[in-house]
């Protein structure tokens, strides 16, 4: 599976799909069970490699989810104190099961960026309606978020040789301390867009009917995925109707 | 019929006070390659931009005169149509990249004229081979050298087969002889073009020549007669060709268009090559890299078992081919990178994990691009940046800008926007910078990319004169030229590797050692070579032949 490549429509479809799961239940077990089954498929698409980033970000949250809520939503018997907080154990569950959804959305999100690029999206998009225009900005806006993260890595650079210390300080000082490089990165950037727009339109974008060199073709492998896809959503779905795996039925 | 024809053309920039462009006429035909030479200002982008159909849309402007392309007004034009007939390449080429890889960059132009698949597969397997990218058509960009990413993006403009190709000094990155295989190839595929540089030597095959001073055609006819008239590049503030050069400065007449015909005047030896010394290289070790590695943690393998000692009052040029490790190893020195094997050590001290704020105060790094750093609203408030950080107070933070301005020549504009400065004076300005926190060792990436031939002399005089008052200078170049010219001592980098070091004299003819780099010997050191001399320059060779 891992060498399985989908049309882009049915993985930006898929991937829609994906939100309602996590968002049926609100109790720990469903919740962890969605979880697993949304790593299972990031761990096919990505590799443990690809997860080892999303780990150390996934542990945090889940961790400050049951915490957070464990103390604010205040549902259920005190669990234990720790001066004027006191942790419940119906707001810990619920914490955790909010972990876990956000996790799995995590995991949904990776999964969908591992296995289609950005030029895959705008061509998927486009072809789900989206104009042309606006699908390739979205797709363009991604990648300069790349290009601009490496200007400013030069810029913060260039002034942390002429002493600039960025690191030591309190949080204020050191945001006070960055505004030498906005100003470049700022130029930098309005110029690079700028011969950027050049570019493309010495290349002929925006001049009329254009053709595709990306080209993807429906077959039945994503057919299948994508009612499997709606079939587990609406199951879901109607699992939430009848309140199962839910904690607290008056909240999402 | 001309295929471009530019008719008393007149541009301003929006708030600019002179113009650009000062009734320029040009005529390009179908068949002919020309080639625009001009120091920086001469107008040659705003001509590029212009004739493309670009300006004034995307930078404001008054416009006056008739552009016509294939004899209709280029305003009338739709892009794509304009487009097939005129294909552009941008001096900043990352600019010019925006999708993840490299077929669908090729496709792009092709696809937003509508073109089949099939042609568009054909255009990418042709272009590609044609600028050597041929096999690399599923890698990203990001994952090329900066010298492919610059042919990448020659191969996505002529994937739109344009009648006229126009070339505003695509070389900045190129590797050094990048553009000589280069150029054979482009001129067989595309039948018309214009080509703009600042330096003579780029534009060896043109069919014909423009000399462009401040927004006027100054000549333009026959390049051999353009380029033998001093005079009149002379006042366009653009350099002679070095052979023409050195048969000036040695108060000959003739022009000599090839080493053969340089070597076939001069063959009356023998010489005296009693003025070619090295300079000496004793002074106490102020760089050091001992087996230096490093991988950078996408897996690139950048530098590999590196050992260099740089002593004081040392000039080193660092020459290899992208991706050779070069700015890799100069970044170490800085202390921007931590090494991953090996070590490196300033005047004897080990770097630690991070750049220690101090460490201005021993080496000045200065970027490229001097805009990665110019921030200040004044030209003085710029150059205080530095010492203010290392804590000097108000009266010696004063003391050290008027002297950094004063050493690199910028003195009296300390009121100035940094910005409104011209390329050349902002990288001053970036030495300037570096020199106010009064290192002993200055480093250089590329000190005079982008820069024209007054401006790349006025920078290298700077540089010679802070040797002279004691600092250690390290440059990275493209340029064998201004390696040959410049340096005491050459460090040659291949694959990560140091590959050849020693006395320029001695790297420079030796080609073999330039061969396994990649790199080859500038014309004149092989005509000294031809002669038998050990010169490397045009001012040593001068002597030895005088």
């Amino acid at each position: 599976m891992s060498g399985l490549r989908l049309d882009p429509r049915a993985s930006i479809l898929l991937l829609l799909c994906s939100f309602f799961p996590p968002i049926c239940f609100n109790s720990p077990l469903p919740s962890a069970a969605v979880f697993a089954a949304y790593l299972v498929v990031a761990l096919i698409a990505s590799g443990p490699g690809g997860l080892r980033a999303a780990a150390l970000l996934l542990t945090p949250l889940l961790l400050s989810s049951a915490l957070l809520w464990g103390v604010f939503l205040g549902e259920g018997e005190v669990l234990f104190r720790l001066g004027p907080l006191a942790w419940r154990d119906v707001s810990v569950w619920f914490g955790l099961a909010m972990g876990l959804r956000f996790g799995a959305w995590s995991l949904a999100g990776l999964t969908f960026l591992a296995r289609v690029t950005v030029e895959e999206m705008a061509w998927g998009l486009h072809r789900l309606g989206l104009p042309y225009p606006a699908a390739f900005s979205l797709s363009l806006s991604l990648r300069l978020a790349r290009q601009f993260s490496d200007t400013a890595r030069m810029v913060v650079e260039a002034q942390r040789v002429r002493g600039l210390d960025l690191e030591g300080g309190s949080l204020p000082s050191r945001v006070g301390r960055l505004a030498p490089t906005l100003v470049p990165l700022l130029v930098l950037s309005l110029r690079r867009v700028n011969q950027m727009a050049m570019a493309m339109e010495s290349r002929g974008y925006g001049g009329g009917p254009r053709t595709s060199w990306l080209d993807f073709r429906w077959r039945n492998v994503d057919t299948g995925l994508l009612l499997g896809g709606v079939a587990l959503t609406m199951l879901c779905i109607g699992l939430r109707w009848y309140g199962v795996g839910v904690l607290l039925n008056e909240r999402l | 019929m001309s295929l471009l024809s530019l008719q008393n053309v007149h541009f301003t920039y929006r708030r600019a006070t002179e113009p650009s462009l000062r009734g320029l006429d040009l005529e390009v035909s179908a068949g002919e390659w020309v080639g625009i030479l001009g120091s920086a200002g001469a107008g040659k982008s705003t001509l590029a931009g212009l004739a493309c159909g670009l300006l004034p849309r995307f930078a404001s402007g008054a416009l006056e005169g008739r552009l016509l392309l294939d004899g209709r007004p280029l305003g009338d034009w739709d892009r794509a149509a304009r487009a097939a007939r005129i294909g552009l390449v941008m001096e900043d080429f990352e600019a010019q990249i925006f999708l993840g890889r490299v077929d669908l960059e090729v496709a792009f132009g092709p696809e937003n004229l509508g073109v089949s698949r099939p042609e568009i597969q054909r255009r990418i397997r042709e272009t590609l081979a044609v600028v050597g990218l041929e096999g690399l058509e599923a890698r990203p960009p990001n994952t090329l050298s900066g010298g492919q990413r610059q042919r990448l993006v020659l191969a996505a403009v002529m994937a739109l087969r344009p009648a006229l190709l126009f070339l505003d000094e695509p070389w900045s990155d190129l590797d050094p002889g990048g553009w000589l295989q280069l150029w054979p190839a482009l001129r067989q595929h595309v039948p018309s073009g214009i080509l703009t540089a600042s330096d003579p030597s780029h534009l060896e095959g043109v069919d014909r020549l423009v000399l462009l001073r401040e927004g006027r055609v100054l000549a333009q006819g026959d390049p051999a007669s353009i380029l033998a008239n001093d005079e009149l590049l002379d006042r366009a503030g653009v350099p002679l060709l070095p052979l023409a050069g050195l048969f000036r400065n040695m108060g000959r007449d003739e022009r000599p268009a090839s080493v053969e015909e340089a070597v076939h005047l001069l063959s009356a030896g023998p010489f005296d090559q009693t003025a070619l010394a090295d300079p000496p290289s004793s002074g106490p070790p102020v760089l050091e890299a001992q087996g230096l590695s490093y991988v950078y943690p996408e897996g690139t393998a950048a530098l590999t078992g590196v050992d260099l000692t740089v002593r004081s009052g040392e000039m080193v040029a660092i020459l290899g081919r992208n991706g050779s490790g070069k700015t890799t190893l100069a970044r170490h020195f800085a202390g921007l990178l931590r090494p991953t094997a090996g070590t490196v050590r300033v005047h004897g001290r080990e770097l630690g994990a991070r750049v220690a704020p101090r460490l201005g105060t021993e080496i000045g790094y200065i970027f490229q691009n001097p805009d990665h750093q110019i921030f200040a609203e004044t030209v003085l408030d710029e150059v205080s940046f530095g010492p203010r950080n290392l804590g000097c107070t108000p009266g010696q933070v004063a003391e050290r800008a008027t002297e950094a301005l004063a050493t690199v020549g910028l003195d009296g504009l300390e009121q100035e926007d940094p910005f409104a400065l011209s390329r050349g004076d902002r990288q001053r300005l970036a030495v300037a910078s570096a020199l106010a926190a009064r290192p002993g060792i200055l480093l250089f990436d590329e000190p005079t990319t982008g820069l024209d031939s007054s401006s790349i002399a006025a920078m290298m005089d700077l540089l010679h004169g802070r040797v002279a008052s004691g600092h250690t200078i390290l440059f990275i170049t493209h340029s064998m030229e201004l390696a040959a010219r410049h340096a005491g001592r050459i460090v040659l980098l291949g694959g990560g590797r140091v590959l050849s070091d020693g006395p320029a004299r001695q790297v420079m003819h030796d080609p073999q050692a330039l061969g396994q780099a990649g790199l080859r010997a500038p014309q004149l050191v092989e005509l000294a070579a031809r002669l038998g001399l050990k010169a490397c320059h045009i001012e040593e060779l001068s002597a030895c032949l005088a």
